[in-house]
């Protein structure tokens, strides 16, 4: 019943600048397709008339993104900004979009080219055994956010930290990789209910706290926690992570 | 290992970044000591760039140009230097000024120590507490959450025992009673997103005063 309601009052008018923002649009749950299916920039096969008489090599017909852990673990070595431009050019559009959901155009592009100097002064950082270079890439997005728009910290742990208690034994054998797991998290992200999906919208792309979600959807503090622990507990059993913590 | 955690929810408004300054030491502190819920919210960062993925939305025209001169004059960031050795945890280490030996304890009540932690957040109240080895908290109900990160000692709620690093969530439903267990003072983190409201009529007089 409170469906459509929600939806509307979710997002489509950006809540800082007011206008409708581009690529804003309720790609979760309006349209009733996954949302992560919507918006990816995957070109959709041709028709098959058309693959015949426009009949070329497999590269240049989908041309291969390049592996953004590859570049970035190269460009930490190599320093080289023209290898850089390709992770550039990869990210700045989804960091730009990122920085804009949560606060005003102009303060996107900032935070955007901000955020893209960021990832090649911490380069050296990046360890693609850890995460995807989307996830590194989220992390370090969104601590600037945090500090810009909320003027706070993101409080986190340091491996070399001498009071940090690192793991009683390496990760089994039967640890997934790193990028099947990010391809796994897509596929469970795309199945979530939209209920849940629009709740993890709120939280990472409109800095939404449990409270702001409550208030804009008009749920009861509880069930906005429900909600995320149902989506959280999804993605966890996707990659075969023991139950949920409570 | 810890052997009380984080809940999911939490987890992943962390991970979010939309989880205020307060909750989020809280969660980094107990990050820290917690390989199982490193793992745990290594998914809910992955989710967050999976997400970032479905993004797009055009930079402006000359913005590789403009990131590409701030390449050149840019630095790496140091490395900070580490002490040799620490019983807290980084996260908090940075909100003290130091470690255990360098926090300003105030007096509360008669039993036991606090000192309050300053975030940006105006959401939170974030203090670091030391009750009495053997003497209980004193019994309090607050509106809303309180998260409490044992560091050194352990203290018991009821049933369960909490050691260093286990995590007590409680909500505003729950009226307990920590008490430190008798062999040595315990000192924890606790945050909250209300003032607490101390049952005891005295405690709860002297409150204001107490500014607790």
């Amino acid at each position: 019943m409170h469906g459509r309601q929600e939806n509307r009052r979710g997002a489509v008018i950006h809540p800082v600048s007011g206008g409708v923002v581009p690529g804003m649009s309720l790609e979760i749950s309006s349209a009733g397709v996954p949302w992560h299916k919507v918006t990816r920039p995957v070109p959709k096969p041709a028709p098959a008339w058309k693959r015949r008489i426009d009949a070329r090599p497999m590269e240049s017909q989908s041309p291969v993104e390049p592996d953004m852990a590859a570049l970035i673990v190269e460009v930490a070595q190599s320093r080289d900004i023209e290898r850089f431009e390709l992770v550039f050019r990869h990210f700045a559009p989804r960091v730009k979009a990122y920085m804009a959901r949560s606060g005003s155009a102009a303060g996107a592009e900032e935070l955007m080219q901000e955020t893209m100097v960021s990832v090649w002064n911490k380069a050296a950082m990046f360890d693609p055994a850890k995460g995807a270079a989307s996830t590194w890439v989220f992390s370090i997005a969104r601590n600037l956010r945090i500090d810009a728009w909320r003027r706070e910290k993101h409080p986190e742990f340091d491996e070399n930290d001498p009071a940090f208690q690192p793991a009683p034994e390496p990760a089994a054998d039967t640890r997934i990789e790193v990028e099947e797991s990010a391809k796994l998290v897509r596929s469970a992200l795309g199945t979530l209910p939209p209920e849940q999906a629009e709740v993890l919208r709120l939280a990472y792309f409109e800095d939404s706290s449990q409270s702001d979600i409550a208030e804009k959807l008009n749920l009861p503090l509880g069930t906005v926690k429900s909600r995320m622990r149902l989506a959280f507990g999804k993605l966890r059993s996707i990659l075969g992570e023991s139950g949920a913590v409570s | 290992m810890p052997r009380h955690h984080i809940a999911d929810d939490l987890l992943l408004s962390y991970a979010a970044g939309s989880l205020a300054e307060g909750w989020s030491l809280a969660v980094a502190t107990h990050l820290s000591l917690c390989a199982q819920c490193r793992a745990r919210l290594a998914t809910a960062e992955a989710a967050g760039g999976q997400l970032l993925e479905t993004l797009n939305a055009a930079p402006s025209t000359d913005a590789w140009t403009a990131v590409r001169a701030r390449l050149a004059s840019s630095a790496t960031p140091a490395r900070h230097a580490q002490p040799i050795s620490a019983t807290l945890p980084k996260p908090l280490r940075d909100y003290i000024g130091g470690d255990l030996d360098a926090i300003r304890w105030s007096a509360i009540g008669t039993a036991g120590a606090q000192a309050r932690l300053k975030t940006a957040d105006g959401k939170t109240q974030v203090r670091l507490l030391r009750i009495p080895a053997g003497k209980p908290v004193p019994e309090h109900g607050h509106r809303g959450r309180e998260l409490t990160v044992v560091l050194t000692g352990a203290f018991t709620d009821g049933e369960q025992r909490f050691g260093p690093g286990d995590v007590e969530d409680a909500d505003a439903e729950i009226e307990h009673i920590p008490t430190a267990t008798p062999e040595a003072d315990c000192i924890c983190l606790a945050v909250t997103d209300a003032p607490l409201r101390f049952r005891s009529l005295l405690v709860r007089a002297l409150q204001p005063f107490l500014g607790i």
